[in-house]
């Protein structure tokens, strides 16, 4: 049935199509970090929205109406405010995505939800974020701590399993940059190692602006680590790596988690070493064939066009802000029929896609009312992935995985 | 643990010796100008991109490429002087560090609009390159990063005690106005001294290429500790740079180490406060020093 | 009339009274007694968390908040700032300049009170009470008398005794001692007054932006962006940091809107640049020198 409507709906847009073209623009607003420190991920992030739009206009648009998105400049959290603000009530928007940083979308989605807008997440992390009850709040992509929790997943089901041993057997030393993505991220991953039954043998916070981690190594060394779970955020990763090279520290498995060890800098700045290394976030690179057909054309014709428009390989930041922008606009704004709020949070609630059902492999159900993560989408995951050849694949879940983990234990720095 | 030692000693003299590399400069044009240069940090950028830049396109080693950038900085440095210091030498030092730091807002943004936000890194083979000496493992790429701050400093204290210009600066330094009644021409070696002091920054910032990330703002990182290593050593003293920059390195490492990794930061700063404190011209810096501000 | 209304253009208001109290604060040390500091966002910040913290952990009515806030960072800027005295000029900056950072490493593993890095965001419960409102325009209110506040003490202090006994130690030490002036005393009350006046206004901006974490509350570009709006507007001037904030916080806000990304804030360093070369006395001292050549 609801196929038979869209189909309706799609002839009608065509036999309409001339008059489709005068159609009123639909604009929202797109509110990315575009300056400072986390300018990079923010771009990436906006720049997946950005295709998600063009590829909805150059299909005809939602409903015969041109989406145009209105950016922001949301570089701290009083911009954010103020930044929201501006889209909310000078530019009249209703629809807000963003905002790659959870700081920055605690203030700016607190301004949205007072104006009874809708603020559509597609990169913030921080599990906090759903548990303020916000009525238009949703957030396509995964918590903070399902991720450090996969990290530690699969330090048992590949790596022990690899290493033919138990956990108990095995320490697991997690380090991390102290903001709210690496801290949250790596309690989640050090309360799971725990529970798997793992010797956990601290978790190490640093400054991510450090110069230099020889001690963070040192410590690395010194506690005999198996595993090491890290979450970084620039610079710091290539540190580690580096300085573990140049003082020997040799482990048998390093999981970073997602951010910077997901992006093709982290591979050039190591070359063959990061052959491995795993990221646990999600991934482009899924098995398509897990996929529906649509979701799977989607992929492949979304890498295409990021490739030729930014001239790289789309990261997980930015399939996140595609896939994201790209289920508000053709599942939740096209079943509303408008922009209006209230019809857009109906629409948004009502949905339900299976797994597989997007090109990041997630489906997409958000928690409803009265649900300790009101807005949540309880169908989204990390995946595993593993730098094989200098590319990264998918090595977990089984359904998603595009090739076998190799290289456990890990060699030795002299032969990497 | 104790067998660790030798490990933690050597590794911070390294780290020490980078950031002695990062701050010669600092100490200089304070030294000189008796302007604090919020801007060093982004000139080490600058001369990151052009290293990076230059083994990218052409493959020239970062090393080599010291002596093309570190040339083009200097004349940079130059222009700068001659167009935003020189004019602020006598106003309030409040106004002396929003210049300095204006330059360091413009040049940011001007490399994130040029380069894009990317972390970008080459590769060299002495990046992760190190030398086992018994138990103790040496970087190469600090190694060599410490040897070039030594040969940087040794250079410029050669210059000074025996060079013309370099008398001359030494003279300016120890007290401008009758330097200015000797026949010197202050303007012009504050212009020198401006040149190659940041021309220091961008040797700095060659030898950092294989070893960090270069983006925009990456400079902000880097010069903190530079601030407090200058401090500690004394503005205005290149051995004292030196000096601090070992004591940061080997106290941070130590703290690292045996405390929290994330307290080591917050060591160098208490120790910053405390020299400042207890002995405000830095362990090398003439006393008076720190007191001369505007006059 | 009603497109002025606009919550975005109350919201620049708001920002621009908050700015110039912030920077006006900043101004009674720096303008007047020569200490330029750096760590202002320390107080800014410390204000903010105390106010959110007896708000959300204690449950009290952030007007406790904002008393306490007042009396801690007094307290702290006093303690950190006393030993610095000796210190002049550029070294009073540089050890302020640490303040923040230290803070910031503070909030961070502080996690009982603070939450640690992910940050305090404070829920939405409008009321007097809670000096929460859902109207932009009641904040625009207390942000004006905030800035009115900053701007008759500094009057007060220009013209009163205080001012002339910081402006004779900053210009001249020795013979300040030498007329009986306690150095000390008088830079300790006005330290003490610019850090209650900037943790009123980190009380402010916890109530108003409702969410802080340690990265955002304690960074170098707070300090830098207090400071910069007196330098523009001009130091030492009771009128300067209202009309640096009149000026920049504005352009901000309309550069943001036209130009994303890096060029926004290069035309920001350039304007910065440009005053500080062409008008070193900041808007207004270059307006007052002008008349005083005719």
């Amino acid at each position: 049935m609801k196929q038979l409507l869209a189909g309706l709906l799609i002839v009608a847009a065509v036999a309409t199509g001339a008059s489709a073209q005068e159609e009123e623009d639909w604009r929202i607003g797109a509110l990315y970090p575009l300056t400072g420190n986390l300018a990079l991920l923010g771009n990436e992030n906006l720049n997946g929205a950005r295709i998600a739009v063009d590829m909805i206009n150059e299909k005809g648009g939602v409903d015969g109406h041109k989406i145009v998105l209105v950016t922001g400049d949301a570089s701290t959290p009083d911009k954010a405010q103020s930044e929201a603000e501006r889209l909310a009530s000078l530019e009249n928007l209703d629809v807000i995505t963003g905002t790659y940083s959870s700081g920055l979308s605690y203030a700016a989605s607190q301004v949205i939800e007072r104006h009874g807008g809708l603020y559509w997440e597609t990169g913030g992390i921080s599990d906090g974020l759903t548990q303020r009850g916000f009525k238009g709040y949703f957030r396509v992509v995964f918590t903070a701590s399902s991720n450090g929790q996969l990290a530690a997943t699969i330090a048992k089901e590949i790596i022990a399993r690899k290493l033919e041993k138990q956990p108990s057997e095995l320490t697991v030393l997690i380090v991390h940059e102290d903001s709210d993505y690496g801290t949250s991220v790596a309690k989640a991953a050090e309360a799971k190692a725990t529970e798997l039954g793992f010797n956990v043998a601290d978790r190490l916070p640093y400054k991510a602006t450090t110069t230099d981690l020889s001690s963070l190594i040192l410590r690395m060394k010194a506690s005999g680590a198996n595993i090491v779970i890290a979450s970084s955020y620039a610079n710091d990763a290539l540190l580690i790596q580096r300085q573990m090279k140049q003082l020997g520290v040799n482990v048998d498995a390093f999981i970073g988690t997602g951010g910077i060890y997901g992006l093709p800098s982290f591979a050039e700045g190591l070359r063959s070493a990061v052959n491995g290394i795993f990221d646990t976030e999600g991934s482009a690179a899924i098995n398509t064939a897990a996929l529906t057909d649509d979701a799977a054309a989607l992929l492949a014709e979304f890498k295409e066009r990021f490739e030729k428009a930014y001239g790289s390989v789309p990261s997980y930041v930015g399939t996140q802000g595609f896939v994201g922008t790209y289920v508000l606009l053709d599942r939740v704004a096209r079943k509303a029929g408008s922009l209006d709020p209230e019809a857009l949070k109906q629409a948004a609630l009502s949905l339900d896609i299976e797994e597989g059902g997007t090109p990041l492999g997630w489906g997409v159900k958000f928690a409803g009312e009265g649900d300790p993560m009101q807005g949540q989408n309880l169908r989204a995951f990390p995946v595993a992935q593993q730098w094989q050849h200098g590319k990264l694949v998918v090595v977990a879940p089984d359904k998603f995985k595009t090739a076998d983990a190799t290289l456990v234990p890990l060699p030795t720095w002299s032969e990497r | 643990m104790i067998s660790i030692l030798p490990q933690l000693i050597v590794s911070g003299i390294l780290i020490g010796g980078i950031y002695a590399l990062l701050s010669i400069g600092l100490t200089l044009i304070f030294g000189v100008l008796r302007i604090v240069n919020f801007a060093q940090g982004e000139f080490i950028m600058l001369a990151m991109f052009g290293a990076f830049w230059l083994h990218q396109l052409w493959g020239i080693d970062p090393y080599l490429s010291i002596f093309i950038i570190a040339p083009v900085i200097f004349v940079l440095g130059l222009a700068t002087e001659r167009i935003v210091i020189k004019p602020i030498l006598h106003a309030p030092h409040a106004m002396q560090i929003f210049a300095t730091f204006g330059i360091s807002v413009i040049l940011q943004n001007l490399a994130l609009t040029l380069w894009g936000p990317d972390y970008r890194s080459i590769q060299t083979a002495y990046s992760t390159q190190s030398f086992i000496v018994g138990t103790v493992a040496i970087s190469a790429s600090s190694l060599y990063g410490f040897l070039i701050a030594l040969a940087m400093a040794g250079a410029l204290i050669g210059f000074l005690q025996f060079s013309r210009h370099g008398k001359a600066l030494r003279a300016l330094v120890q007290n401008r106005y009758a330097a200015s009644l000797m026949g010197i021409d202050t303007e012009r070696l504050n212009r020198l001294a401006f040149g190659v002091g940041v021309a220091c920054a961008a040797v700095a910032g060659c030898v950092l290429t294989p070893i960090y990330y270069t983006f925009p703002t990456v400079g902000i990182d880097l010069i903190i500790t530079a601030f407090v290593v200058v401090v500690l050593g004394g503005l205005g003293s290149v051995t004292g740079a030196i000096i601090g920059g070992l004591i940061i390195g080997i106290t941070q490492t130590l703290t690292g180490f045996f405390i929290s990794v994330e307290f080591k930061d917050l060591i160098a700063l208490i120790l910053f406060i405390a020299i400042l404190l207890i002995r405000p011209q830095g362990l090398l810096g003439r006393a008076g020093m720190e007191e001369v501000g505007m006059k | 009339m009603s497109a002025f209304l606009n919550d975005y253009y109350v919201n620049i208001a708001v920002m621009t009274c908050l700015w110039a109290a912030l920077s006006g604060a900043w101004n009674l040390m720096a303008g007047y007694g020569g200490l330029v500091s750096l760590g202002h966002a320390a107080f800014f910040g410390l204000g903010a968390y105390v106010t959110a913290i007896v708000y959300t952990k204690f449950g009290l009515s952030p007007w406790f908040g904002l008393l306490a806030a007042m009396l801690v960072t007094t307290g702290i800027a006093v303690a950190l700032s006393w030993p610095c005295f000796r210190l002049r000029g550029a070294f009073f900056s540089l050890a302020t300049l640490v303040f923040p950072i230290a803070m910031e490493i503070v909030a961070n593993n502080w996690v009982e009170y603070t939450r640690g890095s992910s940050g305090i965001a404070i829920p939405f419960n409008p009321g007097i009470e809670n000096f929460i409102f859902r109207s932009r325009l009641a904040y625009l209110v207390a942000a004006f008398i905030l800035m009115v506040i900053v701007y008759l003490i500094t009057r007060w202090m220009h013209r009163g005794k205080l001012g002339l006994y910081l402006i004779a130690i900053r210009d001249d030490p020795a013979t300040a001692a030498s007329m009986g002036i306690d150095a000390v005393r008088v830079k300790l009350l006005v330290t003490a007054i610019s850090g209650a006046l900037t943790a009123a206004g980190g009380f402010f901006y916890a109530q108003y932006i409702l969410f802080l974490d340690p990265p955002s509350m304690f960074s170098i570009n707070v300090s830098i962006q207090i400071a910069l709006l007196s330098i523009v507007g001009g130091l030492g001037t009771p009128a300067g940091p209202i009309v640096g904030s009149l000026l920049m916080t504005p352009v901000d806000g309309v550069l943001s809107q036209f130009l994303g990304g890096g060029p926004r804030l290069l035309i920001y360093g350039l304007v910065l640049l440009t005053v500080v070369l062409l008008a070193p006395r900041g808007i207004v001292g270059s307006i007052r020198q002008l008349r005083r050549a005719r």
